[in-house]
C-alpha cells in the first residue's frame, strides 16, 4: 500500500469538549475509507479539520509526503481535498453548468471547461439535466452536480459526508456505483456514513470513531458487522442483549380505539395552480401508528403541515378527535395537544442562536409552566429542560449551551422531547430519525412507540422505508398528493409498495 | 451568538477604535493619552461636560432603542431621524394647540403625540415589508428626507413664529417643559424617560410572550411561524414601538432642550442610534452605556480642540472607527473564542464568512 495521506496525532477542542483526540490515520490512492461512529463521534470534525474549516489544536497532515497546512477550503481545493456537504452549496437559480464553474476565472469557463464536464459525466455515468436551474433538480442530481464540481476541480481526496442520507432508495445504487468509479480512477474516497450495509457494499476499509478517538481501522471484508457496531457503541454497549422484545405484539389492538385524527377530502393547490394534495382522506385512531410511505416530495411534508395548521388546505376538513380543527391557528393547535416534529430541524424546529433550555420553551411560550405571576419565568423552563436534559441523555448535559452547539442526534432529541411533553392527542412527525446514527434512531422509535402506547395517535412521514415499516401499525402510501394504498405491513411486499409509491395519477384515479 | 461573547468582542473593537484614533492624534502631533484624557474628562468628569453629554444622549439613546426593537425582529430600521422629526412635529402641534393642562398631564399626552407621529411614519415601511415584501432600509431611509423637509415646511409656513428671523415654532409653554435634572444646566430629564424605556424593553424582551416571540421572529422566522407566531404583526407591532421611541427623541428635544421646533432640529441622531445600537449588542439594558459614550465622544471632542489643538474631526474618525470594527465584529467567524484579535482585523474585515448562509440549493 503506497502512502498518500498521512495524519498523526491530530486533536481538537471545544471549550471542555474534545472533539478529536489523537487522531492517526495512513490512507492510500484509490482506497474507500468509510467512517462509522455515533452522532458526536468526531467524525465531521476531522472532515472540517481536513477541509480547513477548522484548524486543528495539535498534530500534522502530511499530504504525498509534504507536511501541509489547510488554512481555508480554497486551500484545501488547492491540495486537491473536496467535500460534499449534506446541506449542498449550491446556488437554486443557476444551471449545474454555472455551479460547477463559479469563482473560477474567465479563461476557464470557455467551451473547453465545458466540454470537460461533459467527459467527466460520461466518464462516471452522471445524468445531470444542463438546461435547467439546480433549484428544480431532484436532490440525486443536486449531488451528482455537487461532485462533479468537487472532480472539476482535479480532487485526489474526496470526503462525502452522509452522501445517501438525502437520496430516494431509488437513488442510492447508482450512486454507489459512480463512488466505485470515482474509487476505481485512483481517488480517495472518505464515506462518512452510519448506514452498516452501505459501508460494506462500497468502503474498503471502515474507521470506527467514538468519543474523538479511533476505535480501529479495519478492512470491510472481514470484519463482522457485530465487531464494527460494538466498536462504534463502545464494549459497555456491546453486552447487552441486541435483541428487542417484538414490541408489536405487545402493543393493543387499536382498531376500536377513538379516532384521533380525521382528515376528510383535503386538497392543497398552491397559488400558481399545483396539485400538492388530491382528496387525501386518512384516519388515525388513539394509540395507533400511521406510517405515511412515499418518495421524497410527493405531498407528505405538505401534509404534516396542513394537519398542524402551517398550511390551510384549499378544502377538506380536518378533526381532531371529535373537533373541528380546519381552520384553527398554529396556536391553537399546539394548546389542542398536537405535537410535531418538523422535518428541518435547524431550520424549523429548533432556534440555534437560543439555548437548550429556551428551545424547550419556545413553541409554546406564554404557556402556564413557563410562567409564573404573568412572566415568563427562566427558573420554570430551566427546571423543565433539566429533567427532559436527564430523561432523554443529551450531551452536553448543559441546558444553557446554544442549540447549536450540539450534535445532530442530540438536538433531534430536543425536539423529540418538547414535542413528545405536549402530544396529549397527536403527534405527527416528519423524518424524525434523518441523519441520526443507529443508537438514536432507535431512541427516536422507542419514544414513538411509548407515545403510542400511552394512548396518543401517531402520524409518521417518512422516506425510510424500512423505518415506516418497522414501526407502524398500518402504512399509508402516497403517491403524487395522493394516498395511493394503506397496507398492513405485516402482510405487505415491497413489491406491492414499490408499486403504489410509483403509481402514476392516472392509474389511481 | 451568545451575547456575552457578543459583548465582549465589541468591547474589543471599541478598544481597537480608540487605538487607531490614539495614532491618529499622534501622528498629528499631539499626546493621545492627553487628548482622551481631556475628552473623557470634559464629557463625563466636569459638571458642564457632563451635562452636556447627558443631553445628547437622551434622544441617542431613544434613537438607539428605536433601532434595537426592530431589529430584534430582523427589520433594519434606518428611519429613527424621519420618525424623530414626525414625532417632534406632531408633539410641538400638540404643545402649541392644547388649553392648558397641568404638566404631569400635559407632557405624558405630548409624548404620547410624538410616540404616535413617530409609529405613523414607521407604519408605511413596516405595512410595506411585512405584506409587500419591500426592503425596509431603502423605504425608511428615503422617508428621512421627506420627513425632514415636512418639518421645514411646517416651521416656515404654517407654525412659523410671529416676527422669526428663522424658521422657528412658537415656544411651548413652561408648563410643558421637561424638568432640568443638573441645576443651572441644560441637563433635562430626557435621559431618564430613556433610561426608564431601556428596562421596561428589556423585561419585556426577556420576561413576556410578546417580546420573546418579537426576538424568535428575528431570530429564526421559520421556527417561529412553527411556534404560531405571525410574522408579519410581529413586524408591525415592532416596527411601531421602533417609531413611537424615536417620535418620543423627537418630543424629548423640543420640549427638554429647545423649546421650539426648529427646521433641521435633529442633527443626525436618528443615525447615532443605529451605532448605539450594534454597540450595545442590541441589548436594551446596555444601550443607556453606548449612548453616553458615543455622546460623550461627541460632547467632548470640542473641548479637546480648545485645549489640546486636535482637530476635533479626529474624534469623528473614531466614530466611524468604531461603526467599522464593532461591524466586523459582530460578522467575524464564531466558535473561535482564542484569537478574538485576529479575527477582528482579519476575519471580520477581509475574511470569508465561515458560517455565511450560502443559498441552499
Amino acid at each position: 500500500m503506497e502512502e498518500f495521506l498521512r495524519v498523526t496525532g491530530v486533536g481538537k477542542t471545544f471549550g471542555a469538549v474534545r472533539a478529536l483526540n489523537d487522531v492517526n490515520l495512513l490512507a492510500s490512492k484509490g482506497e474507500c475509507i468509510a467512517i462509522l461512529g455515533e452522532n458526536g463521534a468526531g467524525k465531521t470534525t476531522l472532515a472540517s479539520v481536513l477541509i480547513g474549516l477548522y484548524q486543528p489544536d495539535s498534530g500534522q497532515i502530511v499530504l504525498d509526503g509534504v507536511q501541509i497546512s489547510v488554512t481555508s477550503p480554497a486551500a484545501a481545493i488547492e491540495h486537491g481535498i473536496g467535500m460534499i456537504h449534506q446541506h449542498f452549496s449550491l446556488v437554486g437559480a443557476m444551471t449545474a453548468e454555472e455551479n460547477i464553474l463559479i469563482g473560477l476565472p474567465r479563461e476557464k469557463r470557455g467551451p473547453a471547461a465545458r466540454a470537460r464536464i461533459r467527459q467527466l459525466c460520461d466518464d462516471f455515468d452522471f445524468t445531470v439535466d444542463f438546461n435547467v436551474p439546480v433549484a428544480k433538480m431532484a436532490v440525486g442530481m443536486k449531488q451528482r452536480v455537487e461532485i462533479l464540481k468537487a472532480l472539476f476541480r482535479d480532487v485526489s481526496i474526496l470526503i462525502l459526508d452522509e452522501p445517501t442520507s438525502v437520496l430516494a432508495p431509488t437513488e442510492v445504487a447508482p450512486f454507489l456505483q459512480g463512488v466505485r468509479k470515482l474509487v476505481a480512477t485512483g481517488c480517495l474516497v472518505f464515506f462518512i456514513s452510519h448506514k452498516l450495509d452501505e459501508i460494506r457494499e462500497i468502503a474498503d476499509r471502515v474507521m470506527i470513531m467514538r468519543h474523538g478517538r479511533v476505535e480501529g481501522i479495519l478492512p470491510v471484508a472481514s470484519t463482522p458487522m457485530a465487531q464494527m457496531s460494538a466498536l462504534m457503541m463502545g464494549q459497555a454497549d456491546a453486552d447487552q442483549p441486541t435483541e428487542k422484545p417484538n414490541t408489536k405484539e405487545m402493543r393493543l389492538d387499536t382498531t376500536q380505539a377513538a379516532k384521533a385524527l380525521v382528515v376528510s377530502d383535503v386538497s392543497l393547490t398552491t397559488s400558481s395552480g399545483a396539485e400538492i394534495l388530491k382528496e387525501v382522506d386518512l384516519t388515525l385512531r388513539a394509540g395507533e401508528i400511521l406510517g405515511i410511505a412515499g418518495i421524497d416530495g410527493n405531498g407528505q411534508t405538505e401534509l404534516s403541515e396542513v394537519i398542524t395548521g402551517l398550511k390551510r388546505q384549499t378544502s377538506g376538513t380536518i378533526l381532531l378527535g371529535d373537533k373541528e380543527i380546519s381552520g384553527s391557528s398554529i396556536a391553537a393547535r399546539i394548546a389542542d395537544g398536537i405535537g410535531f416534529v418538523p422535518e428541518d430541524r435547524h431550520a424549523e424546529g429548533l432556534v440555534l442562536s437560543l439555548s437548550v433550555e429556551e428551545n424547550f420553551a419556545f413553541r409554546s411560550i406564554g404557556e402556564d409552566k413557563f410562567m409564573s405571576g404573568g412572566m415568563i419565568s427562566r427558573r420554570a423552563i430551566g427546571k423543565i429542560a433539566e429533567d427532559a436534559v436527564k430523561a432523554y441523555d443529551i450531551r452536553p448535559s448543559n441546558p444553557k449551551l446554544n442549540a447549536s452547539a450540539l450534535s445532530g442526534g442530540n438536538q433531534q432529541k430536543i425536539v423529540m422531547a418538547r414535542e413528545v411533553a405536549r402530544a396529549r392527542n397527536l403527534l405527527v412527525v416528519v423524518q424524525p430519525t434523518k441523519g441520526l446514527d443507529v443508537g438514536a434512531t432507535q431512541f427516536v422509535q422507542d419514544q414513538i412507540r411509548a407515545v403510542a402506547q400511552s394512548g396518543v395517535g401517531v402520524l409518521y412521514i417518512s422516506t425510510e422505508l424500512e423505518h415506516v415499516l418497522e414501526i407502524s401499525d398500518r402504512v399509508a402510501v402516497m403517491a403524487f398528493g395522493r394516498i395511493t394504498g394503506v397496507v398492513n405491513p405485516q402482510n405487505t411486499t415491497l413489491q406491492n409498495i414499490g408499486l403504489l409509491m410509483t403509481a402514476s395519477p392516472e392509474e389511481v384515479v | 451568538m451568545n451575547s456575552l461573547v457578543m459583548q465582549r468582542r465589541v468591547a474589543l473593537a471599541l478598544l481597537l477604535a480608540l487605538t487607531v484614533g490614539g495614532f491618529l492624534i499622534l501622528f498629528d502631533g499631539h499626546n493621545p493619552f492627553a487628548a482622551y484624557k481631556v475628552l473623557f474628562f470634559e464629557s463625563f468628569l466636569n459638571y458642564w461636560g457632563f451635562s452636556n453629554t447627558l443631553v445628547k444622549a437622551s434622544p441617542m439613546l431613544l434613537a438607539g432603542l428605536a433601532v434595537i426593537i426592530p431589529m430584534r425582529a430582523g427589520v433594519f430600521n434606518i428611519g429613527g431621524e424621519g420618525q424623530i422629526y414626525i414625532g417632534g412635529l406632531f408633539g410641538t402641534v400638540f404643545a402649541l394647540t392644547a388649553p392648558d393642562l397641568p404638566t404631569v398631564l400635559g407632557v405624558p399626552l405630548i409624548f404620547l403625540a410624538a410616540a404616535i407621529g413617530g409609529a405613523l411614519w414607521a407604519a408605511i415601511p413596516a405595512y410595506l415589508k411585512a405584506y409587500r415584501g419591500t426592503n425596509e432600509v431603502i423605504v425608511t431611509l428615503l422617508m428621512n428626507f421627506v420627513a425632514i423637509h415636512i418639518v421645514s415646511y411646517a416651521v416656515a409656513g404654517p407654525l412659523l413664529a410671529e416676527g422669526a428671523p428663522y424658521p422657528y415654532s412658537n415656544e411651548v409653554a413652561e408648563a410643558y417643559r421637561l424638568p432640568i435634572v443638573m441645576p443651572r444646566s441644560d441637563a433635562h430629564a430626557g435621559f431618564v424617560f430613556g433610561l426608564s424605556m431601556a428596562l421596561i424593553l428589556y423585561f419585556w424582551l426577556r420576561f413576556t410572550p410578546s417580546g420573546f416571540q418579537l426576538d424568535l421572529v428575528g431570530r429564526n422566522a421559520r421556527a417561529a411561524a412553527y411556534a404560531g407566531v405571525d410574522q408579519r404583526k410581529t413586524i408591525i407591532r415592532a416596527m411601531l414601538i421602533g417609531g413611537s421611541l424615536a417620535g418620543m427623541a423627537g418630543a424629548i428635544e423640543v420640549i427638554g432642550l429647545k423649546y421650539r421646533l426648529f427646521h433641521l432640529f435633529s442633527d443626525g441622531y436618528g443615525y447615532d442610534g443605529i451605532v448605539v445600537a450594534f454597540l450595545a449588542a442590541l441589548n436594551p439594558i446596555v444601550a443607556p452605556l453606548t449612548a453616553l459614550f458615543l455622546a460623550g465622544l461627541s460632547a467632548g471632542a470640542g473641548t479637546m480642540q480648545r485645549a489640546i489643538g486636535v482637530d476635533s474631526s479626529v474624534i469623528e474618525v473614531v466614530e466611524g472607527l468604531v461603526v467599522v470594527f464593532v461591524a466586523a465584529a459582530l460578522v467575524a467567524p464564531r466558535n473561535s473564542s482564542k484569537p478574538i484579535l485576529k479575527n477582528l482585523l482579519i476575519g471580520g474585515l477581509f475574511g470569508r464568512q465561515k458560517h455565511s448562509k450560502k443559498k441552499e440549493a
